[in-house]
């Protein structure tokens, strides 16, 4: 493992980024959703809960360019507002991984010795758990809401996260800078707050950016068991499960939020790759 | 060899335990029960069922009962298939998710590692960047969008295949593509990314300069050092497959362990979703055990 200090955007790599034009298509393409999403309550043509029983489901027209669903209720709409729950969830998620994820494996490697090796164990040993049955549990035996729905998604993910950031943390923290900072009499937390985390920021992002596709597919796995975001809002999760029944029929119910999922989650993939290959030497070739 | 087998077995068993006491005490800790359902029983009666089950004594005395039973492998009767143990329902459920599972598996190695080894060899080429776009694609897409995708061409379309149920050899096919498909794709990523590095090694230019043929360097000496990272990363995998055969089982209407242990979830009956829970804790720190053995042996420079 290397012993390199990293920063946050080595100026070699920023030019790489610029020049791979696909990345910059999808952080395009990334910003364009998040933004429509966000936007929803302004630019979605109908309130997302307004049913119209005598329209039923429609493919799509003028008046509803994404077509209608069973319910007469405008899939675009409710796709706007959809994306908004998808990505506060993979957002949340992430968010909370991270917290868990950095602070674990900060710790464990900057102790070392033997707590780090009970740490680690312990999260070998957590790795090798069907964990998101228990995530099914928690939802099913809590309340359904979305803040359950938060913690239990981020709880699953912190793992990757601290062996990342314990790996880090071992590799940096016998560096000169942080040696001259011990001497200059700064704590342990100072250290590990000014000098060991910035320098860590790289992969960290890296990976992070990669954790949110993660978390929204999986927020979307479960709203197709009936667990995720409940009637009637709509996640992209749910509006999947809910087209896919009637696939036959109004095929265009499964095929719109399924498209953007898809291109949300490749834009996050691809973008997610590319930071890493820029902010993370170690995977340079 | 041994003793690392012996060893990590001995550290499993409090790993199961304390599997089996957090599930035991969420499960219970939340409010509602198994005879607590929307359509109303006569109190009566379900004070007598919960008798029966011994639902009415004290916590630590059901959960000293289970745990005492879990010693005989007794999981306990089902409380919402009557007549049944959650032995039997696991005893039916798992053979029809393990043939869901290595099915998915073989579909995964056989396209992933060729796609990926492919992909190295035209490193830059035309046909690295469709390998790597259809990767790319192929990890976006979640399983149960590609599963309804399938029956909609291949089944509801073309005729090729039957929609769905579980029974003969061709209603094996979509439901292995569409559960193997995201993990063929992370192979070839994986096996790609090593065999570029591999390729580029000292002992692969001897190879050549001893005038070993171009493809028995490529997918005997190359692909021997590359399949390392695959083989820890089947590890779990196994998990992901199982959890992934969940939503499989699901759009298939396939009656796998899976789909029980989602049933049960729902309607709280707490033997069979703690029997399931416990049944893949063990199955998976075995899978991780094989994989980690085989780890070993691929790789001798590894230790104990």
């Amino acid at each position: 493992m290397a012993t390199v200090p990293y920063s946050l955007f080595p100026v070699p790599s920023l030019a790489r980024m610029l020049r791979n034009r696909l990345m910059l298509v999808c952080g395009a393409v990334l910003g364009l959703i998040v933004l429509a999403s966000l936007l929803a309550p302004w630019i979605a043509p109908y309130p997302y809960e307004q049913i119209d029983l005598k329209l039923g489901a429609v493919p799509p027209s003028r008046a509803h360019w994404l077509g209608t669903d069973t319910l007469g209720r405008d899939l675009l709409s409710r796709s706007l507002y959809g994306g908004q729950i998808s990505i506060a969830v993979g957002v949340v998620g992430t968010l909370v991984s991270l917290l868990v994820g950095v602070l674990y494996g900060a710790l464990a490697g900057y102790w070392g010795g033997r707590a780090d090796e009970l740490m680690m164990r312990f999260v070998d040993l957590l790795y090798s758990l069907p964990y998101l049955f228990l995530v099914i549990i928690l939802l099913v035996f809590f309340s359904n809401s979305i803040v359950m729905l938060f913690v239990a998604l981020g709880l699953v993910q912190w793992l990757t996260m601290a062996r990342i950031v314990r790996g880090q943390t071992l590799s940096l923290k016998n560096a000169e800078f942080v040696q001259a900072a011990r001497l200059a009499g700064t704590g342990s937390l100072g250290i590990l707050l000014r000098h060991l985390l910035p320098n860590m920021l790289g992969p960290i992002v890296a990976y992070g950016t990669l954790t949110v596709p993660h978390v929204i597919l999986q927020e979307a796995f479960l709203s197709f068991l009936g667990l995720g975001v409940q009637p009637p809002r709509s996640s992209w999760g749910t509006l999947i499960s809910d087209g896919a029944g009637v696939m036959g029929l109004f095929p265009w119910l499964v095929f719109f939020p399924a498209v953007i999922l898809a291109t949300a989650l490749f834009a996050l993939n691809f973008l997610g790759d590319g930071l890493r290959d820029a902010l993370d030497p170690r995977q340079r070739q | 060899m041994t003793k690392f087998i012996l060893r990590r077995l001995a550290v499993s068993i409090p790993v199961i335990f304390l599997v089996a006491t957090t599930t035991f005490f969420i499960m219970r800790l939340a409010p509602g029960g198994p005879f607590q359902s929307e359509r109303a029983i006569p109190e009566e009666i379900r004070a007598n069922l919960e008798a029966k089950f011994g639902l009415d004594q004290p916590l630590w005395v059901q959960y000293g009962r289970y745990l005492r039973n879990l010693l005989r492998f007794d999981l306990g009767p089902s409380y919402k298939y009557p007549e049944r143990t959650v032995n039997q329902i696991i005893a039916e459920g798992f053979p029809v998710s393990l043939q869901l599972g290595l099915a998915a598996l073989a579909f995964a190695l056989l396209v992933g590692i060729p796609g990926g080894v492919l992909a190295a060899v035209k490193h830059g080429g035309v046909l690295d960047r469709l390998t790597m776009s259809v990767i790319l694609v192929g990890i976006s897409v979640p399983t149960f969008v590609l599963g309804p995708l399938l029956v909609f061409v291949f089944a509801l379309t073309l005729y090729w295949f039957p929609p769905a149920l579980w029974g003969a050899p061709e209603q094996l096919v979509l439901p292995a593509i569409t559960l193997g498909l995201p993990y063929s794709v992370f192979i070839a990523r994986l096996t790609r990314a090593e065999m570029l590095e591999v390729l580029s090694q000292d002992y692969i230019r001897t190879a050549r300069a001893k005038g070993v043929g171009e493809f028995r360097i490529l997918w005997r000496h190359a692909l021997n050092g590359a399949l390392l990272p695959v083989v820890s990363f089947l590890g779990p995998a196994v998990a992901d497959l199982v959890t992934g055969s969940i939503v499989v089982e699901k759009i298939f209407a396939i009656p796998g362990l899976g789909r029980y242990f989602v049933e049960s979830a729902f309607s709280r009956d707490y033997t069979t979703v703690l029997g399931t829970v416990l049944f893949y804790a063990v199955l998976l720190i075995l899978a991780n055990l094989v994989v980690d053995v085989a780890y070993r042996f691929l790789d001798p420079r590894i230790e104990y």
